[in-house]
């Protein structure tokens, strides 16, 4: 009764829990319980086809208890079948089982080398076994006793890897100093792959002030695997850089960042690298590190072929089919490559090679036209056969500046050498109509209706007021002294200063060239950016003010405001002249990008603080106490705004769930 | 000599004449030999995703668990006997022909007697409540307070269960009347058999909550086909996604198959996680071609539960049954960050007027193709002459418009202007077919996303209708038809043309809403089809292609408040013959066009195969389009899917590049560019055309999985499709199936 009960409540729950949603649109039919998904334009992910189907649970005649490792050798699959505290090999095309060694306390990690010996990591017995092709007993290595593992070093090997010249590589519980190299004899050599510590702001700052913290102690790998030039590579319980592949001076060449925490990794037979993560999320990466695909899942109790309950461990077969260990059903799962697949990594193989094959990259294109791998190799491929033109879009849809750069430089090269007659003929008349210009503004200036349309007083003041805003370049101190004591300047224009500063920066947005672009356009929002900015600004000059008051300031709140949007006039002047410089320039001379980019803000800054000076009147000491002040207060009254919000939030929720359960009870 | 002669010269003139006739005609397709073209693995021809081997068996001649012994004959219609007993009103269906004996209930006597050549080994066995629970004609549970609670007709002595027989002109059947004591809930029930099957009804009306305790739900004859173990080899035929198996495998790790028709119901917080049932129906089947059953739950389906227990599990029993889901609890969100709840109890049962029809079958018509047939000819029992067409259609959705934010307002993205439609369906005319099922998405004013329910007006940034209309008259009544796409039963969160009042509310009273859509409610969305069809047919277009109503429809606890059964009946009252509809489940299988059918199960690991069962039930009345070609990731084997299961190729395109789709709602179109996809339509177009060319509109009469990977599927004029899926070629006397390929072999 209580079963059938329970059986029934359970079917209601799953029925009616609320969980992610499957796709309803037609569109997104998908031939896997998951969506695929892969690099697109500027890094983001974009859905692609299926790289790898559910093709089934591999058929074995014995049954795994909460397995944690495996790997491939010849024809067979040798499984850590820790829950029965055994190790077991199958045929990988019959599923026939063998037992290959009973009576072990809990192997968690095994390994087989090229000769067919099997090593054995019992993490109770804290050992690692080592038997030959017949399961003999070759080796135990336990503890090693040489001084440089140090005494107080734990030994309780959980996964265990070969190397050339039959190295050990020993993951251990709690080895917070890396991997445990061990030679043959199982002498100790060395720590490896140890993971790097980084300070917290926090301890940065107790560090500072000489406050002793918890010292940062490194993360211990969780597993390890050698791809077939030997390179070794982790996985660790981190943030980010979760998988790191080491050259042989254990340092870093490539790592990889991960949202979900991998748990295992592999790299296949052409140096493609898969994790696999707690949550069923299988990663694969080019050789490079660039990731491919990311598909899979958790199973939420359907037990749909795809998804998993506690993947533990991946490898690849021959065919580049992928066996998934999961430790919460005891199964392995099979997921057979697509085509799809099998066309990005024949290409990615010819890339590897050398072999620039355009057709087939345009093949995987027409396919996924977001693919950003498929983009970028099409644009390293035209730039090579120097068709740069073809090479730039593709750059431009990969979202690679370094290639773009390249590329429109040759194409800038090319052009100049084209048309550099050109560019000094316009040169030269742009320098003509200039000085027709100045010598007619002279003219026109003695003629006396104009030079009464100019006296007039809106004019004038308008004539006054510009001339300020070009005075403040050369004379900023004279500038402040006449907007504090002539009153020069007016609302108005700073006002119309401060709008020119929001279309200036808009200006710069939209028209700064793709090699400089730092902002997605199609993510871009003028609102948030106008508060932004508008609002950062008025804040400066609130706090500036109010902290002027306090700390005997002369400037009334008009000077900040009308000196301020003065101080702005570098920023106006400099910003539409680097946004169109940007359409002319590549990453050759990011120099002269920098340097003017650079400038503008200096230069605005610095006049902002002779603005703080002169119209306050300070000096230098209370002048850095009015910035310092004027910064913490700014930063107050966003954390303050940020708080109101919160709380008032967090009120409206309170009253709201009271009126709703009155309701509701009542 | 010349009685020799006699026998012989008409046998040779027979055969002069007869053996060209029957002489097969083989239309050999060798596979896409591109170099990408890989063939599904062993394991994966052995997986769930494919139609296993059927495994030989012995003949089932009867059912050892089940006996005739005091119960009354009552009738006899269309060769099954039907009897049934008073004292727990249960019944017998004996097919006449082969004395197979269908029981509501079984025999668990074997399991007194030790010794008795029904037991077997490792049998779990019944202790006395399950051995009474068994005898009941019905499972009940209920609520009390919150907590689940179960009853049935011999739970306590003092319920009750009257059964009164009666007679009526086309039948022979029984009311019950039942009272149970513990949950002081009362409710009768009446059967019916006659010439259409056996007939259950229980109306809403009849139930009675006497005491504080409140129905959830009520599930009628569970035991009703019941085998043990692996005495009778056979399967379950669910509609899972495209269709399923579950065989009788002994397996207690298999657990407990439940999934709701028609998917689970959002008004009720309830999400489908995977294929939903896509059809009202379920079948068994007792020894393959030899006895079946099929389910149709002609009334109540949408608060409808299927469940399966395979032996092992609970009982030794394979037995599967319908529940009908009244109330259920439910999670009240007190505040909008969703932080603080309560449980509650749904206040009003849902009314639910059950009904249930079971029709028995025999021989050759008993698998899951004879299942699938036998349902079509219920469903579409009042409709005129099956589908006919001329060649094989093709169904190609077009983008028009989509928008991405811009400076100051969201920009146009223009896919494919009118021109861009033009010169797309003239391409297809002149190189792939002109029988075309076109669908013109995003034509409205704004675009594809955030614009519905507005469908007033095409988007001046398409161009000039008149030239489309101009252009059309040219094939106006020829095979090429155009549809606008929309979606008259979602409203964008934050647009117009709809009220409050319209938007469906949950049983927490929460708007129901997802992904910046409200669902509306079947009245409004009528509504606004209404409308819909008018703008259109203003527009010259021929008709409607509908999206989400197919297969979305959920209860409303607004004040309209309609159950999820109303809403299917608002939806099914505005579907029309000439619209088309995305993945329709059965509900909404009314328009010709079916579009974007399942290809795949849930394949959840309880089933064992997957099967074409939606495409064989439509395949003489309706027009079914597979998945777009676009998104395939193993070409060559979904197309040889689509083949084996009948369905008609399908394409996303557009004139620009899906690349311009960043940063849209549709930046999941990774690819639609057609210049880019001309050559595969056509390749793919013409694949797929050489195979089902042969057999358009023409009924599966039988299919069956030759080897590993290799099925045959026959249609109703003879002609038989082999399609390899695998690797490896496949042959059988002169027919040789190449790998990754197909041969059709038709009867002159």
């Amino acid at each position: 009764m209580k079963t059938l009960i329970l059986v029934s409540l359970l079917s209601l729950i799953g029925l009616t829990s609320s969980q992610q949603l499957i796709p309803v649109k037609a569109l997104t039919q998908q031939s896997a319980p998951y969506v695929t998904y892969t690099i697109g334009p500027n890094g983001r992910y974009v859905q692609t086809q299926t790289a790898y189907e559910p093709a089934g649970y591999f058929d074995m005649d014995l049954t795994l208890n909460l397995p944690e490792d495996m790997i491939q050798f010849g024809d067979d699959i040798y499984v850590a079948d820790t829950g029965n505290k055994r190790v077991v090999k199958f045929n990988m095309d019959t599923g026939v089982g063998t037992i290959l060694l009973e009576g072990l306390s809990q192997p968690t990690g095994i390994h087989v080398n090229d000769l067919g010996e099997l090593y054995v990591a019992d993490k109770i017995d804290r050992v690692i076994y080592h038997y030959d092709a017949e399961m003999t007993l070759l080796q135990t290595y336990g503890r090693p006793n040489q001084a440089i593992f140090g005494s107080d070093s734990p030994f309780v090997p959980v996964k265990v890897t070969t190397g050339p010249r039959g190295i050990l590589y020993v993951v251990g519980e709690g080895s917070t100093a890396g991997l445990m190299q061990l030679n043959s004899v199982g002498e100790f050599i060395g720590f490896f792959g140890t993971n790097t510590t980084t300070f917290s702001w926090l301890q940065t700052v107790s560090n500072f002030f000489g406050i002793n913290r918890a010292i940062n102690i490194p993360t211990s790998p969780t597993n390890v695997a050698l791809d077939e030039k030997g390179s070794v590579f982790t996985v660790s319980n981190l943030t980010n850089q979760q998988v790191k592949k080491f050259n042989i001076a254990s340092q870093t060449i490539l790592s990889m960042s991960q949202s979900d925490q991998p748990v295992s990794v592999h790299i296949n037979n052409f140096g493609n690298i898969f994790t696999i993560s707690q949550n069923g999320i299988i990663t694969e990466y080019d050789s490079y590190g660039n990731m491919i695909f990311e598909f899979g899942g958790l199973d939420t109790g359907n037990r749909i072929s795809g998804l998993y309950v506690n993947p533990i461990d991946m490898l690849t077969d021959e065919e580049q089919n992928l066996w998934v260990l999961d430790k919460g059903t005891g199964n392995i799962q099979l997921l057979q490559r697509s085509e799809f697949a099998s066309l990005v990594h024949e290409g990615l193989i010819n890339f590897k090679e050398g072999i620039y094959d355009l057709d087939q990259w345009e093949n995987v294109l027409r396919m996924n036209s977001l693919f950003a791998l498929a983009n970028a190799s099409l644009a390293r491929g035209y730039y090579r056969v120097q068709a740069y033109q073809e090479a730039l879009g593709y750059y431009a849809i990969a979202f690679d500046r370094e290639g773009f750069s390249e590329a429109f430089w040759q194409l800038r090269y090319t052009w100049l050498e084209l048309n550099l007659a050109t560019v000094l003929l316009i040169v030269i008349i742009g320098f003509a109509a200039l000085k027709l210009w100045q010598w007619s503004q002279a003219r026109l200036l003695s003629v006396p209706s104009v030079q009464n349309f100019l006296q007039k007083p809106l004019m004038v003041k308008m004539n006054d007021d510009l001339r300020l805003t070009r005075h403040v370049i050369g004379h900023p101190l004279d500038t402040y002294q006449d907007i504090k004591h002539l009153k020069k300047s007016s609302w108005l224009t700073a006002t119309m200063l401060y709008l020119t500063v929001l279309v200036a920066s808009v200006f710069e947005i939209y028209t700064t060239g793709f090699i400089f672009q730092t902002v997605n356009l199609n993510q871009f929002h003028l609102l948030i950016h106008v508060v932004t900015l508008l609002g950062g600004i008025a804040i400066f000059i609130f706090s500036n003010y109010l902290v002027a008051t306090i700390t005997n300031g002369e400037g009334f709140f008009k000077d900040v405001y009308v000196s301020t949007a003065h101080a702005l006039i570098p920023y106006i002047i400099l910003t539409p002249i680097l946004a169109i410089m940007s359409n002319g320039l590549t990453y050759n001379e990011l120099i002269v990008y920098q340097l003017l980019d650079g400038l503008r803000f200096v230069w605005s800054g610095a006049l902002i603080v002779l603005m703080i000076k002169e119209v306050h009147n300070y000096d230098v000491k209370a002048l850095l106490k009015n910035i310092f002040l004027t910064l913490f207060t700014m930063v107050m009254l966003v954390l303050i705004g940020f708080l109101m919000y919160v709380l008032t939030a967090q009120l409206w929720n309170y009253v709201e769930s009271i009126i709703q359960e009155v309701i509701l009870r009542g | 000599m010349v009685k020799f002669l006699k026998w012989v010269v008409p046998v040779v003139a027979t055969s002069i004449i007869i053996i060209p006739t029957i002489q097969p005609s083989i239309h050999q397709q060798d596979g896409v030999n591109t170099s990408f073209s890989q063939a599904p693995s062993r394991s994966a021809l052995k997986s769930n995703r494919y139609t296993q081997i059927e495994p030989s068996s012995l003949p089932v001649t009867a059912n050892p668990f089940a006996s005739l012994e005091g119960y009354q004959y009552r009738d006899t219609f269309e060769g099954y006997a039907f009897y049934d007993k008073e004292s727990d009103a249960s019944f017998r269906i004996v097919d006449v022909s082969t004395g197979y004996l269908w029981a509501s209930s079984v025999d668990y006597d074997y399991f007194l007697d030790t010794d008795s050549p029904l037991a077997d080994q490792d049998d779990l066995g019944l202790n006395l409540f399950w051995q009474n629970k068994l005898r009941s004609p019905f499972f009940l549970s209920y609520y009390q307070n919150l907590n689940l609670r179960e009853e049935h007709a011999f739970e306590n002595t003092r319920s009750s269960l009257t059964m009164t027989r009666t007679t009526l002109n086309n039948g022979v059947g029984f009311n019950v009347d039942v009272s149970l004591f513990l949950s002081k809930i009362n409710f009768s029930f009446s059967v019916l058999f006659n010439s259409d099957g056996l007939h259950i009804d229980l109306p809403f009306s009849s139930i009675e909550e006497v005491g504080d305790f409140k129905l959830s739900t009520i599930s009628l004859y569970p035991m009703l086909g019941a085998t043990k173990r692996l005495r009778t080899p056979g399967y379950v035929v669910i509609p899972d996604g495209v269709g399923a198996l579950i065989r009788y495998t002994d397996d207690p790790d298999i657990g407990v198959y439940s999934k709701r028709f028609y998917g689970n119901d959002e008004g009720l917080n309830a999400y489908t996680l995977d294929q939903p049932l896509f059809a009202n129906m379920y079948g068994l089947v007792h020894g393959h071609q030899q006895h079946a059953m099929l389910a149709l739950i002609n009334n109540g389906a949408a608060h409808a539960i299927f469940n399966h227990f395979g032996s092992q599990v609970f009982l030794d029993f394979n037995f599967s049954y319908v529940s009908f889901n009244y109330r259920t609890t439910y999670r009240q969100f007190l505040n909008q960050a969703k932080t603080s709840s309560v449980n509650l109890l749904q206040k009003d049962a849902t009314p639910i007027n059950l009904g249930l029809t079971y029709q028995f079958l025999s021989g050759n018509e008993a698998d899951y193709v004879g299942l699938a047939n036998r349902f079509a000819a219920m469903r579409f029992q009042h409709e005129a002459d099956p589908i006919t067409l001329s060649s094989v259609p093709l169904h190609v959705d077009v983008l028009a418009l989509e928008t991405k934010p811009g400076l100051f307002n969201r920009e146009k993205i223009v896919m494919t202007d009118i021109d861009g439609l033009i010169e797309i369906v003239e391409d297809l005319r002149s190189n792939v077919t002109d029988q075309l099922m076109l669908n013109y998405l995003g034509w409205q004013q704004g675009g594809y996303s955030y614009t519905s329910p507005q469908y007033q007006q095409v988007d001046a940034a398409l161009g000039n209708l008149r030239d489309w209309q101009d252009y059309q008259q040219s094939f106006s009544n020829d095979n090429t038809v155009l549809h606008f796409t929309a979606d008259p039963y979602r409203a964008f969160v934050r647009g117009r043309g709809y009220q409050t009042n319209d938007i469906i509310q949950t049983i927490g009273l929460e708007f129901l809403n997802q992904h910046d859509y409200y669902y509306l409610n079947s009245q409004a969305g009528g509504k606004i089809t209404d409308e819909l069809r008018t703008t259109v047919s203003a527009l010259g277009i021929q008709g409607i292609s509908l999206e989400t109503i197919g297969h979305h429809a959920s209860s409303d606890f607004s004040r309209l408040g309609l159950s999820k059964e109303a809403m299917i009946e608002g939806i099914q009252d505005t579907l029309q013959v000439n619209d088309a509809v995305y993945q329709p489940m059965s509900y909404a299988w009314q328009p010709q066009y079916l579009l974007d059918l399942p290809m795949y199960s849930s394949e959840q690991a309880r089933l064992t195969d997957t099967i074409p069962l939606l495409p064989i039930m439509i395949s003489e009345h309706r027009i079914g389009f597979g998945r777009a070609g676009n998104f395939f990731s193993n070409t060559t084997n979904e197309l040889l899917r689509m083949i084996d299961y009948g369905l008609y190729p399908a394409f996303f395109v557009s004139e620009a590049s899906a690349y311009q789709l960043l940063d849209t709602a549709s930046e999941h179109i990774f690819t639609s560019r057609y210049q880019d996809w001309q050559p595969e339509i056509k390749r793919q177009y013409e694949f797929i055309s050489d195979a089902l060319v042969h057999v358009l509109g023409q009924r599966v009469v039988a299919r069956t999985v030759l080897d590993l990977g290799v099925v045959a599927v026959t249609y109703e004029l003879g002609t038989t499709i082999y399609i390899n899926y695998s690797g490896v070629p496949y042959e059988q006397g002169t027919l040789m199936v190449n790998p990754m390929s197909y041969v059709v072999w038709s009867v002159k």
